[in-house]
């Protein structure tokens, strides 16, 4: 990047799961069809003459567990603010929002990036509501959706810290984790109600200065938001470079150009004339509620027992990524499967509690459990898992043998042995047998039995799969092993 | 039966109570009347033009000292479904509310009888009435007078026979000031003690619902029936568990009460001799009821008017950012065709009539940035100081003195020109919203050209009652007896009913 | 005059309002004499201390502890239109 760094951070705003919306008791439902748009609406979310607001404290509630899970300080006293611009999607003129006094300030996003425990330390968060949702018609007319007016709104500020687009998305797929994790949003990007807009600069490498920054609006996927970065750190690099400056402004990025443009907002150039909502008195924070939501945190929390040790994570994945990564050498890729999916996690704890082999029960839990526990939506206890895996180890079964046992114990419910039994393997076939089949398989291999006593023992082998074959399987090819060197005298 | 027009609600409802009459045939004589006497003095914006059965044919019923059956003028800046309501705006003109305001609402639970909307100065913006989008309303004492504002139709109404108590707002001395015009008592409770649910928002810090009567007896009714908490106004306080009539009428004693005369505005520079030598009078009489009076300073009062006009002003500009004719009011079936600038533009610069855009412009300057640490800002200081200075004076004194308005009802078109010199009407009044304080003004005495003169009584944050019982007890005192204008004397006793 | 006519200019883009032709010289001269006004509130240059909060009430319900019920009229308005936006 010719010497020059990117320095990123993100506004997220984010839809917080609530039965009603921030100011008025309208169900909080963003709308899925055409159809269905305006039906959440009353005079209060849709701005008429004389409504005022009356705070929702299911959002408030929401808000405070995920400062106590981000460490964030909470304001034991916020006072609203209103917001004031023009645009048909909002339909007091004003949003209602928090400027001089956020509900939570500071805190942290750990997350895992490049093998390494990181974290994204925050600037605010604070509480407001959603604007409507604007239809573009095909007959150059616009259609307006109050459903989405006046949903709880988190917006959340981190510092400008990081410095690739990956680096970013890594941390909003952690913070997005978190969120669901703790049932505080569905924070989903295409039904956005999990929006980010990324402001970047570039400076020089080593350069300690913060250059003027851009804004990126309108961003629905991880994809664009890389995309946009890294054509805004390029573009950027490009303007210092040629000697000009980097304009404030704020851009979208353009799907159809491949690049970021300037919005056209000359019209509503900011000037939001903020002051104090005078309709809301202060919101007050009490010591129980504050301890409340950490009640409610721990009930989030992910305990492991790992190997006789009580492991506690908090929501989210960095915890456990890090001490699958750097304290039991998991690849990133497998960490990453065990920490998105608990019920996993826990599996490998307790099938490794009996088996101690890490190895062997994270191949079978990944590569041969997980498939086909969720294509057919069956679990199994982690002894059977376990005691599969052992049996495999003792060489009763082979590795495909197990896998069909797996099978069926997932389909029937059965039994490691019952499942063993019914297909007919390691069915320890009885001497007389043995001795048959063996000597049948020495008189049909002439050629063999000749290179094994003119020494070449490893011509033995191509004897010791015959059997195997002969038998279906059903033999142990140590114990055949053994047959056939007592039956040839070696 | 016509005279009984002339009474105050509780008497009408003692006649009720002794079966004298039902309350149907008195809301029809009610209509009959002010449909008559209207077109004299335009009160209304809108008027009712028959009594429903199912409104009128409900007994009374004798409730625990609450206002009941009685007429009502409701000012149209308070939200009624089955009225519409404009804030006397063109901007709103047709505007049928979905929603009935609290007031609204608990007036028709205790079957009271809404006789129509009045008018006002456009959002409540003006001391006349004359900057209603509308037409001016004329003072029923004169008629080419105005009956002040912004509640200005309220007054009237309530004067003119029109209804027995009406329904204003105060902002800044909106229901004082053109109650002192009219001849009639006019109330501003606390903030808070009436819900702002439904009242379209001026200056939302300083709104407050007040109370139109023909005596103090009545406002107490009107404060037990209307002051009650409300879920949807997180700011109301309401209680609802003090009974401001037994109040009253258990605290008539007004002996060694510490009445505070703000000397700053008993100044004859601002105020007219003969509304001085009123309040001289009324001081004689509350001295002879045992009172103390003593002078009090407050400091920066030349400093009140343009600090509330930068405080009301400001969240004006914000409270009237909604109306842009796209979810309801004027320009909604042409915002398909429009592009969005015109639509703003078109609709507020023609909705919007010029006091209200000049405020606008004002509060939109005093918020901006750069702007808003030098006037906002500094405002919202002042009005501390004014508080803690308010309040430190009520440790010396029960009560606050002043005039309502430095002179009598002044001249249609006398002060239209020029926004200042209107604003100087209100430098008595705007003083209790600013320190949020209870205040009343109570109707003194005729000048030499018959026009009545008020006087204005404040009492303690909170200490609404308190302060109505003091009124009370000068209104008894000085044996106040409610007047009718003789245009409207003439006018009932012409009226063939 | 100039000034304040720029001034005007400003405001009214801010507030989306325009000035009638008549109303505009009629207008500036009231505005200025409202400036005058409002001036002698700057000019104090209060010392900054803590300003009043414009809510005094210290707490507040919540729309959990009373949900708001609306009835609607039938003529309640479900199609808002709006043409074109500044950025089409
Ligand atoms: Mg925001
Ligand atoms: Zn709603």
């Amino acid at each position: 990047m010719r010497g020059y760094q990117a320095v990123i951070g993100v506004e997220i705003h984010v839809q917080i799961q609530s039965k009603r919306k921030q100011f008025c008791s309208c169900p909080a439902v963003n709308t899925r069809e055409i159809s269905d748009a305006n039906k959440f609406t009353c005079p209060i979310c849709l701005g008429h003459p004389g409504v005022l607001p009356v705070l929702n404290s299911e959002s408030v509630r929401n808000t405070l567990l995920l400062g106590i899970r981000l460490n964030c300080n909470i304001a034991k006293r916020s006072i609203f603010a209103r917001k004031n611009y023009f645009y048909p999607d909002l339909p007091k003129g004003y949003q209602i929002t928090q400027y001089h006094t956020p509900l939570l300030t500071g805190g942290e996003v750990e997350y895992f990036y490049e093998g390494q425990l990181k974290k994204a330390p925050l600037e605010r968060a604070h509480l407001e509501e959603d604007t409507a949702k604007i239809f573009y018609l095909e007959d150059g007319t616009n259609f307006l959706d109050f459903n989405r007016a006046g949903i709880p709104l988190l917006e959340i500020v981190t510092e400008p810290v990081f410095t690739s687009p990956r680096e970013v998305v890594a941390f909003l797929e952690e913070l997005r984790f978190i969120l669901r994790e703790l049932e505080i949003s569905e924070a989903n990007m295409e039904e956005g109600n999990f929006r980010c807009e990324p402001n970047i600069s570039v400076r020089p490498l080593g350069s300690t200065k913060l250059l003027t920054k851009t804004e990126i609006k309108n961003l629905n996927s991880f994809g664009t938001l890389i995309k946009a970065l890294e054509y805004e750190i390029q573009r950027q690099t490009e303007v210092w470079e040629s000697g000009e400056k980097v304009e404030r402004e704020t851009m979208r990025w353009d799907e159809h150009l491949q690049k970021t443009v300037p919005m056209r907002m000359k019209e509503t150039q900011a000037d939001y004339r903020y002051f104090d909502e005078p309709d809301l008195p202060p919101l007050v924070i009490t010591d129980e509620q504050i301890e409340m939501a950490r009640r409610e945190a721990e009930k989030y929390q992910r305990k492991l027992n790992w190997d006789g040790r009580e492991l506690i994570f908090p929501a989210g994945t960095a915890r456990q990524m890090e001490f699958l990564v750097s304290t039991l050498f998991l690849s990133t890729s497998d960490a990453k499967l065990f920490a998105l999916n608990p019920e996993y996690l826990e599996l490998l704890s307790e099938v490794y509690q009996i088996t101690r082999d890490l190895k062997e029960t994270i191949i079978w839990l990944l590569q041969e459990y997980k498939p086909l526990s969720e294509t057919l939506d069956v679990r199994l206890s982690p002894n059977i898992i376990a005691e599969l895996i052992q049996i495999k180890k003792q060489g009763a079964v082979t590795t495909a043998q197990a896998r069909k046992v797996l099978a069926l114990c997932a389909k029937s419910g059965k039994s490691v042995q019952e499942a063993i039994e019914e297909l007919g393997f390691g069915k320890t076939l009885d001497d007389e047998e043995m001795t048959r089949i063996c000597g049948k398989v020495i008189e049909e291999n002439s050629k063999a039995v000749n290179d094994i006593r003119r020494g070449k023992v490893q011509a033995l082998k191509v004897l010791v799969g015959a059997v195997m074959k002969e038998t279906g399987g059903r033999a142990n090819p140590i114990m055949v092993e053994e047959k056939l060197k007592y039956l040839l005298n070696l | 039966m016509k005279h009984m027009l002339s009474l105050t609600a509780h008497e009408l409802m003692k006649l009720y109570a002794r079966s004298e009459l039902t309350p149907f045939e008195l809301f029809e004589l009610q209509l009959a009347f002010a449909r008559k006497i209207e077109p004299r003095i335009n009160s209304f914006l809108s008027l009712r033009s028959v009594v429903d059965e199912e409104v009128g044919k409900v007994p009374y019923k004798n409730a625990d000292n609450l206002l009941s059956s009685v007429p009502v003028s409701v000012k149209d800046i308070l939200a009624t479904k089955d009225f519409t309501t404009t804030a006397g705006s063109k901007i709103l003109e047709g505007y049928l509310p979905p929603y009935d305001a609290t007031v609204v609402s608990i007036l028709k639970e205790t079957n009271n009888f809404i006789v129509g909307k009045t008018n006002l100065d456009e959002f409540a913006m003006g001391s006349s009435t004359e900057n209603s989008g509308y037409y001016p309303t004329l003072n029923p004492w004169d008629t080419t007078r105005v009956p002040g504002g912004s509640s200005g139709g309220g007054a009237s109404s309530v004067a003119a026979l029109q209804a027995f108590v009406g329904l204003g707002t105060d902002t800044g001395g909106s229901v004082r000031q053109p109650a002192s015009f009219c001849g009639v008592f006019g109330f501003r409770p606390t903030y808070g003690m009436l819900s702002r649910f439904g009242l379209i928002a001026y200056a939302s810090s300083l709104d407050q619902v007040g109370i139109f009567t023909r005596d103090v007896l009545d406002i107490a009714y009107a404060m037990n029936t209307l002051s009650k908490p409300d879920p949807l106004d997180a700011t109301c306080i309401a209680t609802g568990d003090i009974d401001f009539v037994c109040f009253i009428e258990g605290n008539t004693n007004t002996e060694g009460l510490r009445l505070g005369v703000i000397s700053g505005l008993m100044n004859e520079q601002v105020i007219d001799a003969e509304v001085l030598e009123l309040c001289e009078e009324s001081l004689r009489i509350l001295a002879g009821a045992g009172v103390e009076i003593v002078s009090v300073e407050l400091p920066f009062i030349d400093y009140l008017l343009p600090c509330y006009y930068i405080l009301t002003s400001a969240e004006a500009s914000s409270n009237l950012a909604r109306y842009d004719g796209i979810r309801y009011g004027l320009g909604v079936d042409e915002a398909p065709r429009r592009n969005l600038k015109e639509q703003y533009y078109e609709v507020r610069g023609v909705g919007f009539g010029q006091e209200v855009k000049r405020r606008i412009l004002l509060g939109t300057y005093v918020l901006s940035a750069g702007y808003a640490e030098k006037y906002y800002n500094q405002a919202r200081q002042l009005r501390k100081i004014i508080v803690d200075s308010i309040d430190e004076i009520f440790g010396e004194v029960d009560f606050l003195f002043a005039p309502t308005s430095p002179t009598p009802a002044f001249k249609l078109g006398e002060k239209l020109d020029d926004p200042v010199k209107m604003w100087a009407s209100d430098v008595c009044v705007v003083l209790a919203n600013l320190a949020n304080i209870p205040s009343i003004s109570v109707p003194g005495w005729l000048n030499k050209e018959a026009l009545p003169v008020g006087i204005q009584f404040m009492g303690r944050r909170g200490e609404d009652a308190r302060l109505l019982a003091f009124a009370r007890a000068y209104e008894v005192s000085a044996s106040l007896r409610f007047r009718v204008p003789p245009m409207v004397e003439e006018a009932l006793n012409n009226f063939e009913y | 005059m100039n000034d304040i006519s720029e001034l005007l200019d400003t405001l009214c883009a801010l507030s989306r309002v325009s000035l009638l032709e008549e109303e505009r010289e009629q207008f500036a001269h009231a505005f200025s004499r409202i400036l005058d006004f409002v001036e002698k509130v700057k000019s104090l240059n209060l010392p900054s201390q803590k300003i009043l909060p414009l809510v005094s009430k210290e707490s507040q319900h919540t729309s959990e502890d009373v949900p708001i019920e609306f009835q609607f009229p039938i003529n309640f308005r479900h199609d808002y239109r709006i043409g074109k936006l500044f950025e089409q």
